[in-house]
């Protein structure tokens, strides 16, 4: 049964990038430049949405895979640590996004904890 | 299968006649607490009368188109063989909506409703400067064109109405309008007024559905205003300025989808309304509350029934089409979103759907007309995004649409009761 979890889970990540790739390169995300708290423009509002979009289904994905007992797993802690970053790009661009995803943001953080103090590599 | 009430059934006569019986009884009683109970009955003017002629059947392919409704529905058989049966097979009685204009009392309260509804509508100025502020309602559905021409249209046509001060006598013109304009059919496709979508509810053809729409938008516009702004302190309320008009919006937009529901009126227009609204209640009670998950319950019933989700692959591009496409993939990432937000299972499933995303078209491209529509469908790529490299609306939509189908994919994994029945193969 775990074998067809497990099976399941790396089809969906296959899937999850194959989708993505098929974006036009409008879409693309692409690393914002360090200016970014000024007026971003729709483009880079639209791009970020997207990744944090592809990033939550890639979390999910992850939960799918973390260790049943403690629920967390390398892969859940480095996809919760982009999703802190794509938030913060996507910030300026729209607050009431970003309290939406940020209610959601703080859930993310508490499951990502246990292994970040296992670990002690939480910043 | 549905239960027929038939008045022409004795023991069903009979039991109507004795609750009759017993409404009387309890009238003439001399107990304080039965007269009290009587008395309020009486009081209550919410409750609508039964048909005269008694019956309640309503066929399901009232609603939707025939194929929207599988093969597993009751009438499906007779569809299929309508031939061998003859033509009397489908000739349903027609019946009238429960709270339709059959009485009195109700279209008075229809009346007092639309005369309440349009006392609350902003003034010319104010419209305006809602339109000028809120530029995009992150929705493809509430494209700017659209809302720009529809309230533009609406004092257009009423202006010397609308204008303060607003009086009953000069709404009621605007009332007679819209109570002709519910009458008559919501055109489909195929009909020869099917390019002039979506003028069909605009100006002297003004309907409740793109009333409520008015209504709905500019909730959203007050809700997306910042508290400096000289619209919010204009309304002069001491707190929460922009949630209380947006409130107010609200309940108008509400009132006209209760007025659709009485009228059992159903089309793309309503189902607009209806997602609309949905966005307003998550800004007020939130993607988890209760008002949001029966608000997705209603729209995703309402999708399917009008057979949205059915549309067949076609090369026929008009506003209309890619409107009604737009539709269902706004009601199907929005069912995804909340499903993944509540952990609740999904309502609706990509393999019961055709699932065709619109093109990628601006809204200014896609209701400027047949012409640049054809113009603007022939530069775009094999797969429907456009080559100009720019980002429209429908652009992020588009995308989302194809992530949430693998959301679905995760959620049939993530939700599934039973490990065992778990699928490895993803579609």
């Amino acid at each position: 049964m775990r074998l067809r979890l497990l099976t399941a889970v790396s089809e969906l990540l296959d899937k999850l990038n194959a989708t993505v790739a098929t974006f036009p390169s409008q879409l693309r995300y692409k690393n914002p430049a360090p200016n970014v708290f000024g007026k971003p423009g729709a483009a880079i509002f639209a791009q970020s949405l997207l990744r944090l979009e592809y990033l939550q289904l890639k979390y999910h994905i992850e939960r799918l895979r973390a260790d049943r007992k403690r629920r967390t797993s390398q892969g859940l802690f480095d996809t919760a640590r982009e999703i802190v970053e794509a938030i913060a790009h996507i910030f300026v661009c729209d607050a009431h996004v970003t309290t939406h995803w940020f209610d959601w943001l703080v859930s993310v953080h508490s499951l990502a904890r246990p292994l970040a103090l296992d670990n002690k590599k939480w910043r | 299968m549905t239960k027929n009430f038939d008045a022409d059934n004795p023991t069903q006569r009979q039991s109507s006649t004795s609750s009759k019986r017993a409404l009387s009884s309890s009238s003439g009683s001399p107990t304080p607490t039965s007269s009290h109970r009587a008395k309020a009955f009486k009081e209550s003017t919410e409750i609508p009368p039964l048909p005269s002629h008694g019956r309640l059947f309503r066929p399901a392919h009232r609603w939707g188109t025939s194929s929207s409704y599988g093969s597993t529905s009751f009438s499906a058989i007779f569809r299929e063989n309508q031939d061998k049966f003859g033509s009397d097979i489908f000739d349903v009685p027609h019946t009238v909506a429960l709270n339709a204009e059959s009485s009195a009392a109700a279209s008075l309260k229809k009346l007092n409703r639309c005369l309440k509804i349009l006392h609350t509508l902003p003034s010319e100025e104010t419209c305006g400067e809602l339109l000028d502020r809120f530029v995009t309602a992150k929705d493809p559905l509430l494209a700017m064109p659209l809302m720009r021409a529809a309230v533009g249209s609406l004092w257009g046509t009423f202006r010397q109405n609308l204008a303060a001060p607003r009086t009953d006598k000069k709404l009621e013109d605007i009332a007679d309008v819209m109570k002709t304009n519910s009458g008559t059919r919501w055109t489909c496709i195929g009909d020869p007024a099917f390019g002039e979508w979506p003028n069909i509810c605009c100006g002297r053809r003004l309907r409740w559905e793109m009333l409520g729409l008015i209504f709905a938008y500019f909730g959203l516009a007050y809700m997306h205003l910042k508290v400096s702004d000289p619209l919010v302190e204009a309304l002069h309320e001491p707190t929460n300025a922009r949630q209380i008009a947006a409130w107010r919006m609200r309940h108008c937009a509400i009132m006209c989808l209760q007025t659709l529901k009485d009228l059992e009126t159903m089309n793309e227009m309503v189902i607009i309304l209806m997602r609309a609204v949905m966005l307003l209640d998550n800004l007020f009670f939130g993607n988890e509350s209760k008002e949001s998950e029966e608000q997705r319950a209603l729209l995703v019933q309402a999708t399917l029934s009008s057979g949205l989700h059915a549309m067949p692959k076609s090369p026929l591009i008009t506003a209309a089409t890619e409107y009604r496409r737009r539709i269902f993939m706004s009601v199907y990432d929005a069912d995804k979103m909340m499903s993944c937000f509540s952990g609740l299972p999904p309502l609706i499933y990509k393999r019961h759907c055709m699932m065709q995303a619109p093109l990628d078209l601006s809204d200014d491209e896609l209701l400027g007309g047949p012409a640049e529509i054809a113009q603007a469908a022939s530069r775009l790529d094999e797969y429907g995004w456009n080559t100009d490299g720019k980002i429209h609306e429908v652009t992020t939509y588009r995308a989302l649409f194809e992530l949430s189908k693998v959301k679905e994919d995760i959620q049939e994994n993530a939700l599934c009761m039973d490990p065992s029945s778990r699928r490895t193969g993803v579609e």
